[in-house]
């Protein structure tokens, strides 16, 4: 046949229908959309066996119970399970858990020794028989600073440890907890103390964050199953001033102006418990300080309406167990004494106290610790060896450069932390703990929930890492020291004590503890006048958010998932500002400006917000690492770096 | 399509209950395989099925309040996204009304993700990244997604199957209320998401929806989302409805 261009034409279309006819173009494309899906290095989640283990979350001191999924040796899932503490409830940081067991970046695999800058590999042994000699050659200038729960077994053990080779350094990590021990030995007789919030049916809260982690989430529990009347004394509109009923917004540090305020029309119009306020101590003195603090002085001092402060009082005293907390953010950081007095006082003033749903003071062994700040103070030269239990002070303590430069003074640096983190890579020795899902560990709450709980590893350790328990026995028994023989023998023996059965607490990892309410009287007279600095220029308020986790525990990469916009962007950190407030500096919606204090700078960007009270930026807590790997480090800055206490005079400029 | 499943699984969540502390979006994340990036501030590229978002009133301070809306897929009655997929890869399911998505069949056009008017949809614009050594966690229940393929909230249906197949061996056909819900759902620390079957009268969702404070989110646009709010707030509700008043 001749190729004509007729018949081109005609061969060409033949072929085009032809190959329609055959499933060829179809199989083709099929073939591209399986290849160009079939990448090697999407990851096969491996099968398994799917166990369950009912384990208690040990990443604060909260004690949550959580259930672990498991796929044959694997940990896959935390979820939270219905336990007496949290009833099901858990925070976002615990459903990360996984994240902080597995992400290799980030932990120490093995005992690690400084050798002139470069991380060594060393045996277990050779690093006891390090520190053994080091301790041996001058035990008095031994310090541990300890970061783990104060009433668990292992800082018992640690306390112990240097009781027996006699150092009296045993420092612990600043908490909220502190300041309530002081104020409630002063005014309760007993440094054990807690309100009863389960009870409860009006809480009026000086700055604690409830749904903002505060008591981890036993609040949200609580809050969710029993909705008491909530008021909420802060400057900023939280997630828990949004979710109140009543939302005082009173400039940072008055607190104590408006609890006074409280008092004052309490005791005018008799709204108080006169039969209990006859078996107190002190009550005409206090009478006294609070006669000056009327609705309208306050409203002076505090910016809550004077109507508003009379209201307040007078539902406080009505409800049927009202009771009145203070603290700050999720309770990390130490608390002012005198506002925390006068808040106590309220609860006295309407009778609540060692009673259901009221503030509640147990008999208690004094414990006695010294403040991590007095140690900064004190001069460094007298540390031969410092011990890191649980804690990353390089990032979690105010004005923490500070502290990174007494830090870097110390001959000797040991941490035991599990991950990488600010404070472990400036030391000179690394003996890294399991993390919490591989580790036995207790958390004891002898007030208010009054239990002891206990977890048990979901996994066996993934790596060459240690029981810090089992660490310092260890090393006890290296010096000579007699002492428990394992931490599981600690933890047994203190069961003992406890009279709880150790296979019960064990299995269940929960234990009812049968504490004694102190019987002491309550006292008025250490509430002193107070003197409240009038308002002028900007003030630096931290936030602590629920979905960021500030404590010596790192963000997992998870809960950057969680983050706005506005609050995280490429690294960059915002902070809030009331939009008036912006106007007058001149600032606007994403301004990049710079945050001034006495201790330094911080480059931030700026984010309006109604909810903001005028005249204060607040900036949160638990971003700017400069440890961790890259899903963590550079996010942002970190306030600790500019702060001094929970609010500090501040300068905020635009750069432009 | 038909327009009714047998099942209409469905959510209630309850803004005033919501604290929009992420337990949702990272028991979501956990439960669901979901790769984490290394800046996951990059919403337009980071990949969340279930999202919180904030509104205030719009008033000053102190009279100023907010709340959180956390946004799973819909799983809309009358599914936009489905209608456009010119790859069959999203359907919904005849029994239980949930949208799925089959990631093998997408061939990442996006148009899904254009049609959905809540952007319920993310697309994987890169090779799904774990942190070092965290592949580790991944649950073998929900299969690991690729680059180029869109992905989104199924209402964790492997949680759907696993109930099933419980309750098949202990010889029913029906599961009970509270057998099969997402982990959201299972995850939020002051149970404000309730779910369960919208059609079921004995299922508290059905009645909660009823309530004068539920609402949908674009309900103008007619597809018929099943997931519902509730909020006591009016000015809430009427944020919703901006459309016909401003």
């Amino acid at each position: 046949m001749e190729l004509s261009r007729r018949n081109f034409v005609k061969f060409g279309l033949g072929v085009a229908a032809g190959t329609l006819l055959t499933p060829l173009p179809w199989k083709l494309l099929d073939d591209i959309a399986i290849w160009t899906q079939n990448w090697s290095w999407v990851p096969t989640p491996l099968r398994g066996k799917v166990s369950t283990i009912n384990s208690v979350c040990t990443l604060c001191s909260g004690a949550c119970g959580i259930s672990v999924r498991k796929v044959g040796d694997r940990v896959v899932r935390v979820e939270g399970r219905d336990f007496p503490v949290n009833h099901g409830s858990v925070c976002p940081l615990g459903l990360a858990g996984p994240q902080l067991l597995y992400n290799e970046a980030i932990r120490w695999k093995a005992p690690m020794k400084k050798v002139s800058g470069k991380w060594q590999e060393v045996s277990w042994d050779e690093a006891l028989n390090m520190l053994a000699s080091r301790i041996k050659a001058s035990p008095g200038k031994l310090v541990a600073i300890d970061g783990n729960q104060s009433m668990s077994t292992m800082a018992a053990l640690v306390r112990r440890f240097l009781d027996a080779v006699d150092s009296r350094n045993y420092v612990t990590m600043p908490r909220e907890e502190d300041t309530h021990a002081a104020v409630s030995s002063l005014m309760m007789g007993s440094d054990l103390v807690a309100f009863d919030l389960e009870n409860s049916d009006f809480i009026l809260s000086f700055g604690c964050g409830l749904l903002d982690g505060w008591g981890s989430s036993r609040m949200l529990s609580i809050w969710s199953r029993n909705n008491p009347y909530l008021v909420q004394v802060e400057p900023r509109l939280s997630n828990t001033a949004s979710k109140a009923d009543n939302w005082l917004a009173a400039f940072p540090g008055t607190e104590a102006a408006l609890a006074f305020g409280i008092a004052h029309v309490l005791i005018k119009e008799n709204l108080y418990d006169k039969d209990f306020v006859n078996s107190t101590s002190g009550f005409a003195a206090y009478a006294n300080v609070v006669e000056s603090y009327s609705p309208q002085a306050v409203e002076k001092i505090t910016g809550v309406s004077k109507d508003a402060i009379v209201d307040v009082a007078r539902s406080f005293s009505s409800a049927k167990s009202p009771v009145a907390l203070v603290g700050q953010g999720k309770g990390n950081m130490l608390g002012n004494l005198q506002s925390f007095m006068a808040v106590y006082a309220l609860n006295a003033l309407v009778g609540n106290v060692n009673k259901k749903g009221g503030i509640l003071a147990y008999d208690s062994d004094n414990i006695k610790a010294k403040g991590l700040l007095e140690f900064m103070d004190s001069d460094s030269s007298c540390v031969d060896t410092l011990l890191v239990f649980s804690a990353n002070p390089v990032y979690t303590v105010p004005s923490c450069e500070d502290f990174a430069k007494a830090l870097a003074k110390i001959p000797f640096v040991v941490s035991f932390s599990p991950f990488k983190d600010e404070t472990s890579l400036m030391a000179d020795l690394v003996l890294p703990d399991h993390t919490h899902l591989e580790k036995m560990a207790d958390i004891m709450q002898p007030a208010g929930l009054q239990c002891y709980t206990l977890s048990k590893p979901a996994v066996q350790p993934l790596y060459n890492t240690m029981h810090s328990g089992d660490f310092v026995t260890a090393l006890a028994k290296k010096l000579g020291i007699p002492f428990q023989s394992s931490f599981e023998d600690a933890l047994k023996e203190r069961a003992k004590l406890l009279s709880i059965s150790w296979e019960d607490v064990k299995e269940s990892g929960y234990a009812k503890l049968s504490g004694k309410l102190s019987g002491k009287k309550f006292s008025f007279a250490e509430v002193k006048h107070v003197s409240f600095p009038s308002v002028n220029g900007l003030v630096l308020c931290p936030v602590e958010l629920i979905n960021i986790a500030s404590g010596w525990i790192a963000n997992p990469p998870f809960l950057n998932k969680t983050l706005f916009e506005h609050q995280l962007r490429k690294g960059e950190l915002f902070v809030e500002l009331n939009p008036e407030t912006a106007s007058e500096l001149g600032l606007k919606e994403s301004s990049r400006a710079v945050l001034k204090t006495l201790h330094g700078e911080l480059k931030v960007r700026v984010h309006l917000f109604d909810g903001a009270m005028p005249g204060v930026v607040f900036i949160p807590f638990g971003l700017g690492h400069t440890a961790y790997d890259s899903y963590l480090k550079g996010k942002g800055v970190n306030p600790n770096e500019v702060l001094e206490s929970w609010h500090t005079k501040v300068e905020l400029r635009e750069v432009v | 399509m038909k327009k009714r499943s047998d099942k209409r699984y469905g959510m209630v969540i309850n803004l005033d209950k919501c604290i929009g502390c992420g337990n949702c979006v990272v028991a979501c994340a956990s439960e669901n395989n979901v790769p984490v990036m290394h800046d996951e501030s990059d919403k337009t590229r980071s990949v969340s099925w279930i999202q919180l978002y904030l509104v205030t009133n719009g008033k000053k301070f102190p009279d100023t309040e907010l709340v959180y809306i956390p946004r799973p897929c819909m799983q809309c009655d009358n599914p936009s996204c489905v209608t456009v997929c010119p790859a069959t890869a999203t359907r919904k399911d005849p029994n239980t009304g949930t949208i799925s998505q089959i990631y093998t069949r997408c061939i990442g056009c996006r148009y899904c993700m254009a049609a959905c008017p809540y952007h319920a949809r993310s697309f994987n614009w890169f090779d799904p990244s774990f942190p070092e050594g965290m592949t580790r966690y991944l649950s073998p229940e929900v299969s690991p997604r690729m680059r180029g393929v869109v992905e989104k909230c199924t209402f964790c249906h492997h949680r759907l199957m696993r109930a099933n197949a419980k309750a098949y061996a202990e010889d029913r056909r029906e599961l009970k209320e509270g057998e099969y819900f997402p982990a959201c759902a299972e995850a939020c620390p002051t149970k404000a998401i309730a779910f369960g079957n919208l059609d079921n009268p004995e299922h508290k969702v059905s009645r909660l929806i009823k309530s004068p404070h539920a609402f949908r989110l674009l309900e103008k646009l007619g597809t018929e989302p099943k997931v519902y709010y509730l909020s006591k707030k009016a000015w809430v509700r009427r944020m919703v409805y901006n459309h016909l008043k401003k």
